[in-house]
């Protein structure tokens, strides 16, 4: 259902995505004070009736406006940057799961522990329940566990898609004939969805991404289960 | 993350079987050539010694926790129809010998 909430970032399910959100909301706030600034001097230029005619160069409030702007910059680009080599890190990952597009699904292959797949296709509107989520649940879910580092390879088998989780700040592209990792971390159980996010023809919109993040042991009990 | 260090519940299993770790010849994105190189070396080393070796269980953990299972089957099928386009030693003999 569309709400407010759908304007902003989703609840972060993962540090990075945590820390992303806190340097979103920081670089808002400062976007925000220019903004309200600018606005209040360009009203104020237009509605008055000052005028001076010899008005040419102001030294001192040139400095000014030109010196401000840029140590404002050095706020956003210093977190900025430290965030984008964070986002970089990479850690060895407790679990290695692969993720490969095809027209219109998603297929997952966990090969760690004994090889299985599975593919995920969208629960159609005409098979729902009650506790479907409309256009994002899947009949095969990826089962991930939680506070554990994982390993993501996403490639595809035909065109190209990108595997986006945006409760984990995760979207990459899915290329066919190359594999693309990356690590991140979940920090909290429950649901997470996303959906492809490059056009790969008709069925784009309906090859939605659940994860359903457990604890460790329960994840083993699952891949005991599956690999059955 | 939590701020406190809670004790691990005793549920928490502790040999949750670890995948590879990050191999710095490969720190990129990009990990098509990870899975290349350990897919060949598989071949060659099993070649060179014998599936069971431990070197070569590596090898096989690392291109199959990496590869997407339908590149291995299709290159599984160009080494017996002699089509891999990576040197492979031919026998284990003729390689031992020199």
């Amino acid at each position: 259902m569309a709400t407010w909430n759908t304007l902003l970032l989703q609840d972060s399910a993962s540090p990075l995505m945590e820390q992303l959100t806190f340097f979103h909301n920081h670089a808002l706030l400062i976007l925000l004070m220019i903004t309200v600034l600018v606005g209040y001097l360009m009203s104020t230029l237009f509605f008055n009736k000052f005028n001076y005619r010899f008005l040419l160069e102001g030294q001192t409030i040139e400095l000014i406006w030109t010196i401000l702007p840029a140590i404002t910059l050095i706020f956003i680009a210093l977190p900025s940057l430290h965030l984008l080599y964070l986002l970089d890190e990479v850690n060895n990952p407790l679990v290695t799961v692969k993720a490969i597009g095809h027209q219109w699904y998603w297929s997952y292959e966990y090969n760690d522990f004994k090889k299985f797949e599975f593919d995920s296709y969208m629960i159609p509107q005409t098979n729902m329940h009650p506790s479907t989520f409309r256009l994002l649940d899947v009949d095969n879910r990826t089962v991930l566990p939680y506070n554990s580092q994982i390993r993501m390879i996403v490639s595809s088998a035909d065109v190209i898609h990108s595997w986006t989780i945006p409760a984990l700040s995760v979207k990459i592209d899915a290329t066919p004939g190359r594999l693309n990792q990356i690590s991140f971390l979940i920090n909290r159980t429950g649901l997470l969805f996303g959906q492809c996010s490059e056009i790969c023809g008709a069925n784009h919109s309906f090859m939605p991404i659940t994860i359903e993040s457990i604890s460790p042991s329960y994840f083993i009990k699952w891949i005991n289960k599956m690999s059955q | 993350m939590s701020e406190e260090n809670e004790p691990p519940t005793p549920e928490e299993p502790e040999n949750l079987p670890e995948t590879i770790p990050i191999d710095p010849r490969f720190p990129n994105t990009n990990q098509t050539r990870y899975c290349y190189v350990m897919f060949a070396d598989y071949h060659r080393c099993i070649q060179l010694f014998d599936a069971e070796h431990a070197d070569c269980k590596y090898f096989q953990r690392a291109y199959k926790a990496v590869c997407p299972n339908f590149w291995i089957e299709k290159w599984e099928g160009q080494i017996n129809d002699g089509i891999f386009p990576y040197p492979l030693p031919k026998d284990k003999k003729s390689d031992t010998k020199k």
